[in-house]
């Protein structure tokens, strides 16, 4: 299958091109314009701030392929920054996508960023929730996390200072506050199971 | 015609641009010029690549030029980070945020199990292999200290555990602006995987030299930093960008 990874200049993308590549999916990075044709699923990753995000993804002319991607049902990995576009609004006055309700508040711990391997309680009978019951722990590096609205998308949660959502799906969106491509074996299981169970 | 990468450095010393001379620390170098402003100066030449070096986490272990990290990534360079990346943890912190490749060279020497984990955790694509020569041998810890190999034996070894991409530095020549050795640079255009080279660059014409001998990267420092600088970036031709 063929994953299009989503560059709009918020970080490197090696990383999630060699697992990609790990896991038998052939990979491409989507610049600018319309969806790489053949695509069967997208990542969005990035590190970050809101702030420019959209921004970006507007000048690039990305902002209106990955909305009709959305809308047209492709799956979309969101990762770190990524997973936080999917919501409405940011702290400093950035905003997201808009495709989940709720806010990206500034994480509420003595200490940020949370920074290092954390564990994921995955919420059960959410679809990735099997795969995970012993609690795996991930890679995280973000100062600010998301705030859904609405309870039934959060799949998993994490305690740094505070509990938050490091996982959240809904239908083919699903993200991750950690980084799955530097999180080892327990990552790349992550992303075989999103393509396993969303993708397929 | 065959092409070479060009990777501009900037070295770091507790936070101040800086050259040393032969690795050493005591003639260090320091420059006026800000660490933004000369990632701006890349971007205005066309230039989209750095190599950033943080000189005193080489030293210490630690690597800690974190904030110029994020800096360079914000404005949309490609950055090879390196100096003092000995845990998988700094790794994986410095291509989090935004790090293309990081660049390793006394951890991967010293331990083996360091180079294992980094390899499974991030890919070969994600890390450079430093060697740095000085009289045939691999030095470490900022260059303070001998590694015990011949140079070309340790990254034969490297390159047999899955290692790809090495970055030599011919320490003899490094900061000096005395032009490349070209016989040295012959035998590690034979070793296998992708050579990235530095020490002594001083003009187009040891770019040139170096790309017909089949080194796929150059770092290039003290030329490009320099007020008189040797290496115009703006006149690098587009196949050497």
């Amino acid at each position: 299958m063929q994953v299009a990874i989503v560059d709009y200049a918020m970080g490197n993308l090696g990383s999630l091109q060699a697992l990609a590549a790990r896991i038998a999916q052939t990979a491409v990075i989507w610049r600018q314009g319309e969806l790489p044709h053949g695509t069967d699923w997208i990542i969005l990753p990035g590190v970050g701030s809101l702030v420019n995000a959209v921004t970006e993804l507007h000048r690039r002319g990305l902002a209106n392929p990955l909305e009709r991607a959305y809308r047209d049902q492709i799956p979309i990995l969101g990762i770190c920054l990524g997973v936080q576009l999917f919501f409405e609004s940011g702290e400093e006055g950035g905003h997201g996508l808009g495709w989940l309700r709720g806010q990206v508040p500034k994480l509420a711990a003595p200490k940020t960023p949370h920074m290092g391997w954390n564990t994921v309680a995955f919420r059960p009978g959410t679809p990735l929730a099997d795969q995970f019951a012993s609690e795996p722990a991930f890679y995280f590096v973000h100062s600010y996390s998301v705030l859904p609205a609405d309870p039934e998308v959060i799949w998993g949660e994490t305690e740094y200072g505070q509990r938050f959502a490091s996982v959240v799906g809904q239908g083919a969106l699903v993200g991750a506050q950690f980084h799955p491509e530097l999180s080892g074996a327990q990552g790349r299981r992550f992303i075989e199971t999103f393509v396993r169970r969303v993708v397929a | 015609m065959r092409t070479i990468e060009v990777w501009p450095a900037v070295d770091l010393l507790d936070g101040q641009v800086a050259r040393l001379h032969q690795g050493d620390y005591a003639t260090a170098h320091r420059y006026r010029l800000q660490p933004i402003d000369a990632f701006n100066r890349l971007l205005d030449h066309g230039v989209p690549r750095l190599h950033l070096v943080d000189l005193s986490g080489a030293e210490s272990g630690t690597f800690d030029a974190w904030s110029a990290l994020a800096q360079a990534v914000r404005l949309g360079l490609r950055v090879e980070a390196g100096g003092g990346f000995r845990t998988p943890e700094a790794v994986a912190r410095a291509l989090a945020e935004g790090a293309q490749r990081v660049v390793v060279g006394t951890g991967l020497i010293e331990s083996p199990a360091f180079a294992d984990t980094l390899l499974e955790r991030f890919g070969a694509d994600a890390i450079v292999a430093a060697v740095d020569v000085q009289d045939g041998r691999a030095k470490v810890r900022g260059w303070t200290t001998d590694g015990e190999d011949d140079a070309f034996s340790l990254w034969e070894r490297l390159y047999a555990r899955g290692f790809r991409r090495v970055n030599v530095t011919d320490i003899q020549q490094d900061g000096s602006l005395a032009g490349i050795r070209e016989a040295f640079w012959r035998a590690w255009s034979r070793q296998p995987g992708e050579c990235g080279a530095g020490g002594g660059i001083r003009s187009p014409a040891d770019l040139t030299t170096l790309a017909e001998l089949g080194i796929a990267r150059a770092v290039v420092g003290k030329a490009w930093l320099e007020e008189e600088g040797w290496i115009d970036l703006a006149s690098l031709s587009e196949e050497e960008l």
